[in-house]
């Protein structure tokens, strides 16, 4: 009795999943999508995987619309020959009239859904959706892989924040922070999608203003989360001559101090110099003279930046975290992209060279 | 049913029970309920536990039941093992097995349960060891989260009404279900080993730094509006994490989690069939499959979103009475017969 119960039972296991499996010549993956639209209104672009023979993939786009993404999917999927699955999706194009609406609200399927993948990555992109999910000669490569490895680039230049779909929903329910989601343009020379920069969000929609990669280069070094490699390129003018200076990130600590209506940010950066045709580095008072245009520059622009979130009522950097947990009061006074487009905040920048590898 | 155990066996074998179902049902609806300040709630909460395992140290040999409250304990340990297995299944069916027939997944679960139950005691009280290394995997595997902690989210301290801290304290009671069973076996374990003092204290601490520990990642990696959107935070955090060697560490996760709750299961019915033997030594086998087909069929009857939240709700009034109620009211009893 008790040998065939347990010959029963590991059967029994081996038949798990039968009725939930899913083959591949029945659905095809959709590693890129793109919307459009309202509440109400949406057209949903799907490119999906296409065998015509064993050794060649190619991509194909189907359109369909619907009141909410899903109902566009299911538009799509009677226009496609096998199921439309995006569980694979790598990135999701969203038109500047897309997130003018609450993204919690639309996307709440892809980030609930147990079967979608949380690590594909939301971008915003300028006008019209459809030329943005076409393949152009330039890529060089298919749609979907050009824009999963341009955001990595982009994420390891610290041009934009390492923020998938679950991070991104997480800000959305942060009332300390606000979301920046990547922006692409179409470039103008080249006629291919590029990164242009980040679009900042005020409570959970796009605000409508955008940063360029400089200063959203800057956004994650405030927010101490920048990618692998963060660079600055200056120009130091010098006995009449203008000399172009590379500086690349190698460590730094922030601190910030809020007191009543005002913050003062701290940054103390330890940077090495990969560019400065000038050289005299080895001589302490030109390095001094260097760190302190530098520090001028950098202070300079993380104001300018600040201003710019403060007019976007968007605090991407996440002052309001440290504000709700620590300063109830001034937490208290309304809604927090009101209260902290006005306070007083005030960056210092202080540069440091450490480094200056082979230049002198 | 003659079984001696050891110290070890006795405190894994009350960890399991204590955290297998509720280690993934308790932290959404205790933070829910306690707000900010839950983790300082789960303090006074631990302390709680503590004391009620003192209690139970200092009066297990009170605790002599008659056929009636017998009969008591083994519809409570019903109710439990049917809430379990309805809310297992029920997740299963939501994250893993859609289109699976439910009563095929039950059933499947149940066997095991079954197969245990006729075999030997030790076949029951082991089991609990195959655990132990898929618990380490799966702490380990929650230190992957570490880049999306938040610490101000602990922050402001003192934020919880008084409202929120009874509700809390309350809630917190999901993560003792199962303590009872301290009272029962206590006696089996081997004379020679201590458990009064360090080792209890070591128990407690075991427990109180595991459960704590889910409600402190929980809290640093969802903000309450986050963790209302979602039930399962645990499950849904082990998602979010991205690894190269498997698309959804979540599945593999809820897989281990499955058998964390069979194996509660187990205990719990082998808990059941010891207290139904103390009063009736006949027919051994037939009640151990009637009890098992309870086990397949009941929690058929509960498989929807409602009667899960209604059934999670219920269960901790549920233990209260069992957890506490009665064996309180049993020791009295028998402490002022005896005087």
């Amino acid at each position: 009795m008790k040998k065939i119960l347990l010959v029963s039972i590991a059967c029994s296991l081996l038949l798990a999943g039968c009725w939930d499996e899913r083959l591949y010549k029945d659905i095809t993956i959709v590693p890129l999508m793109g919307y459009d639209g309202e509440p109400g209104k949406w057209t949903g672009y799907f490119t999906h995987a296409v065998v015509a023979n064993p050794d060649s993939i190619s991509f194909s786009t189907v359109e369909g619309s619907g009141v909410s993404i899903e109902e566009a999917r299911l538009d799509a999927n009677r226009k496609t020959s096998e199921s439309l699955d995006p569980t694979q999706v790598l990135v999701v194009l969203l038109s500047t009239k897309a997130v003018k609406t609450d993204l919690l609200e639309t996307f709440d399927i892809a980030y609930r859904m147990p079967r979608t993948r949380l690590s594909s990555r939301f971008v915003v992109v300028e006008g019209d959706l459809a030329p943005f999910m076409e393949k152009t000669e330039k890529m060089g490569k298919e749609v979907p892989d050009y824009y999963d490895e341009t955001l990595n680039t982009a994420i390891f230049a610290s041009i934009i924040p390492d923020e998938d779909i679950q991070l991104a929903v997480r800000l959305l329910l942060d009332e300390g922070i606000d979301l920046q989601l990547p922006y692409v343009k179409m470039s103008e020379t080249t006629g291919t999608p590029e990164v242009a920069g980040v679009a900042l969000f005020s409570d959970k929609v796009f605000s409508g203003h955008t940063l360029d990669t400089k200063e959203s280069t800057i956004i994650q070094i405030l927010k101490k989360k920048p990618g692998d490699e963060t660079m600055f390129t200056f120009e130091w003018e010098k006995e009449g001559k203008k000399y172009p200076v590379t500086v690349g990130l190698v460590k730094y600590n922030k601190k910030w101090n809020i007191k009543d209506s005002k913050i003062n940010a701290a940054y103390k950066m330890k940077v090495q110099v990969n560019e400065f045709a000038y050289n005299h580095l080895d001589e302490e008072k030109k390095r001094k003279e260097l760190e302190g245009f530098l520090s001028k520059e950098l202070t300079n622009d993380f104001n300018e930046v600040i201003k710019k979130l403060q007019e976007a009522k968007s605090d991407p950097v996440g002052f309001g975290r440290t504000v709700r947990a620590f300063h109830p009061h001034l937490w208290k006074k309304g809604k927090w992209q009101d209260t902290f487009s006005e306070l007083d905040i005030n960056v210092k920048v202080d540069v440091e060279i450490t480094r200056t590898g082979i230049i002198n | 049913m003659n079984f001696n155990i050891s110290r070890g066996q006795f405190f894994l074998l009350l960890f399991i029970v204590q955290s297998g179902s509720s280690f993934f049902s308790f932290p959404s609806p205790f933070i829910n309920a306690a707000g900010r300040d839950a983790w300082l709630i789960f303090l006074v909460a631990g302390a709680f536990h503590y004391v009620m395992l003192l209690f139970y140290e200092q009066n297990y040999k009170h605790f002599k039941i008659g056929q009636i409250v017998g009969w008591l304990y083994k519809g409570y340990w019903l109710f439990v093992s049917i809430v379990y297995l309805a809310y297992v299944d029920y997740t299963l069916a939501v994250w893993g097995f859609p289109k699976t027939p439910q009563f095929i997944v039950i059933a499947v679960l149940v066997s095991v349960s079954l197969y245990a139950n006729l075999s030997r005691a030790e076949t029951v009280i082991n089991l609990s060891v195959l655990l132990i290394p898929l618990i380490l995997l799966f702490l380990v595997f929650l230190q992957f989260a570490w880049k999306d902690l938040v610490w101000t989210n602990l922050f402001p301290v003192g934020e919880s009404t008084s409202v929120e801290w009874t509700k809390g304290l309350l809630k917190a009671q999901l993560a003792f279900i199962g303590i009872e069973l301290y009272l029962f076996f206590r006696k089996h374990v081997d004379k020679k080993q201590k458990i009064k003092g360090r080792p209890l204290f070591v128990y407690q601490l075991v427990w109180f730094l595991f459960f704590f520990f889910s409600v402190v990642i929980i809290l640093l990696y969802f903000t309450p509006k986050g963790l209302e959107r979602i039930p399962e935070p645990l499950l849904f955090l082990l998602k979010a994490q991205e690894v190269t060697f498997v698309e959804r560490l979540d599945l593999f996760f809820l897989y281990i989690w499955t058998v964390w709750t069979i194996v509660t299961v187990t205990i719990i019915s082998f808990a059941a069939l010891y207290v139904h033997r103390l009063h009736s030594t006949k027919h051994d086998k037939r009640d151990t499959i009637i009890w098992h087909i309870l086990l397949v069929l009941l929690p058929m009857l509960f498989l929807s979103k409602q009667s899960m939240e209604q059934l999670n709700d219920l269960i901790i009034y549920v233990y209260l009475v069992f957890g506490l109620l009665v064996p309180v009211t049993v020791i009295i009893t028998n402490r002022r017969k005896r005087k």
